[in-house]
């Protein structure tokens, strides 16, 4: 393939690999996962968190890890820190 | 003339090779429950659920699964699987298997032809016996991306050797798409473009070296990009990782780590059996090959000893390289060695049709 035709299309997909790493370094898991969660309506009745973090207690290591507060009759997830 | 007739007698020879070991293979299967059900185990389940309900945005929450999602198992291999179930009205199972069964013909005689022109015309038949009959091919006639990977990495090695760009931006871009460790395979030929355009002090060869990298960087920005969409985390097939016990350590860490709780024993078996043969396929100068194997081994001992054999083992330069042990060997020693390779292949199958946390 030509030089300038490489550069170009380098640059390009450099800016687009720039985008996604900017995003990547803002994740939002914990918004969306209250969204749909909430969507789901999983409610504290159906789940009981502890017992289930209890029990498989190796997913803590998941920075995403679900994390149950009752807010208005609903299980909200938090990022862990 | 001669030399089609010669590429004519590997196609024949890698096509009757092959449908034998699926015939055997398929066979086996009977006593375990048929084909579908028997061969589809543990990574096999995700690729099922990709292919059924594709990417969810949830994580499962019942017992043994708690916290998990098919984040990590990339798109290309379940997105064919799907085109094909949506196709033919197969099953999940089953249109995943058609796909890697009817792709295992093309990758032996891929991988043949790519070893009777850069490796060793002479054993050119003992290596389609070893790809198709040896315990390393469990991975390419179940539900499991091998064999995908194996075809892309064969294509793209093909391409570099040769200096065929176009093609290989379009297999660098693929292969991004099937594995997380497809933009080290394409980096290390990137490199090795790279350095022999700087031998030559060749501009143009430099910059076309180079943009594989590019175009592989492109496939997993779009499929961490369709993650942040999903899930709101665009590293999420990275961190779910974490789930299945696999977090960056020192790669040593992790064997040490095995040895002192006497855990994953078999991992670590496996981790020095690759290491014996990445020295050995080094020592015989396969420099290309071996330096994609090693660092696809680095990588994934830095995240743990499971499923290193299937990285490395399931890969078919692995058995470019094992093909040397017969040089200067005696044609006893060679059928011998194949003859127990063959019932340890028969055994290997038998277990992972039993369960097997063994080999997955």
């Amino acid at each position: 393939m030509p030089k300038k035709l490489i550069i170009f299309f380098s640059l390009l997909i450099m800016s687009f690999d720039i985008f996604v790493l900017i995003k990547a370094a803002h994740p939002t898991a914990s918004e969306n996962y209250i969204d749909h969660f909430i969507k789901k309506t999983v409610s504290t009745d159906q789940y009981n968190y502890n017992e289930l973090r209890a029990a498989n207690h190796e997913t803590d290591a998941w920075r995403f890890n679900p994390i149950c507060q009752l807010k208005h009759g609903q299980c909200v997830l938090q990022q862990t820190p | 003339m001669k030399k089609d007739l010669y590429k004519n007698k590997i196609f024949l020879f890698s096509f009757i090779i092959s449908a034998l070991s699926l015939a055997i293979f398929d066979l086996q299967t009977i006593p375990f429950g048929g084909l579908t059900y028997s061969t589809c185990k543990w990574d096999c389940l995700w690729y099922r659920d990709i292919i059924l309900h594709g990417y969810r945005p949830q994580t499962y929450l019942v017992p043994y699964q708690m916290g998990k999602a098919a984040w990590p198992f990339f798109p290309l291999f379940p997105g064919i699987a799907a085109s094909v179930r949506y196709l033919t009205g197969l099953s999940a199972e089953a249109s995943a298997l058609l796909v890697n069964q009817a792709l295992f013909f093309l990758m032996v005689t891929v991988s043949a032809l790519y070893y009777r022109r850069f490796i060793s015309q002479s054993k050119c038949y003992l290596f389609i016996i070893l790809l198709c009959l040896a315990p390393f091919s469990l991975w390419y006639k179940i539900q499991y991306t091998e064999c995908i990977y194996g075809i892309l990495t064969i294509f793209i090695l093909y391409l570099t050797r040769e200096r065929k760009y176009m093609p290989l931006f379009v297999c660098a871009f693929l292969v991004t798409l099937t594995r997380p460790t497809g933009i080290l395979l394409v980096g290390t030929c990137s490199g090795y473009l790279m350095l022999n355009a700087l031998k030559t002090r060749d501009l143009n060869g430099f910059l076309n070296g180079a943009f594989p990298v590019m175009i592989a960087s492109l496939g997993l920005s779009l499929y961490m990009l369709y993650l942040y969409y999903l899930t709101g985390d665009a590293l999420a097939f990275s961190h779910m990782q974490s789930n299945w016990g696999r977090y960056f350590r020192f790669p040593g860490a992790w064997i040490i780590d095995s040895i002192t709780h006497r855990h994953r024993i078999n991992g670590v078996i496996s981790a020095f059996i690759d290491m014996f043969f990445l020295y050995y396929g080094f020592r015989k100068r396969m420099y290309l090959e071996t330096s994609v194997l090693l660092v696809t081994f680095l990588v994934a001992l830095s995240s743990g000893v499971d499923s290193l054999h299937r990285y490395i083992m399931g890969n078919p330069l692995f058995v470019m390289i094992f093909c040397h042990i017969f040089d200067n060997k005696s044609n006893n020693f060679r059928n011998y060695t194949v003859l127990c390779l063959f019932f340890l292949n028969m055994a290997i199958s038998a277990m992972w049709f039993n369960n097997s946390h063994y080999f997955f």
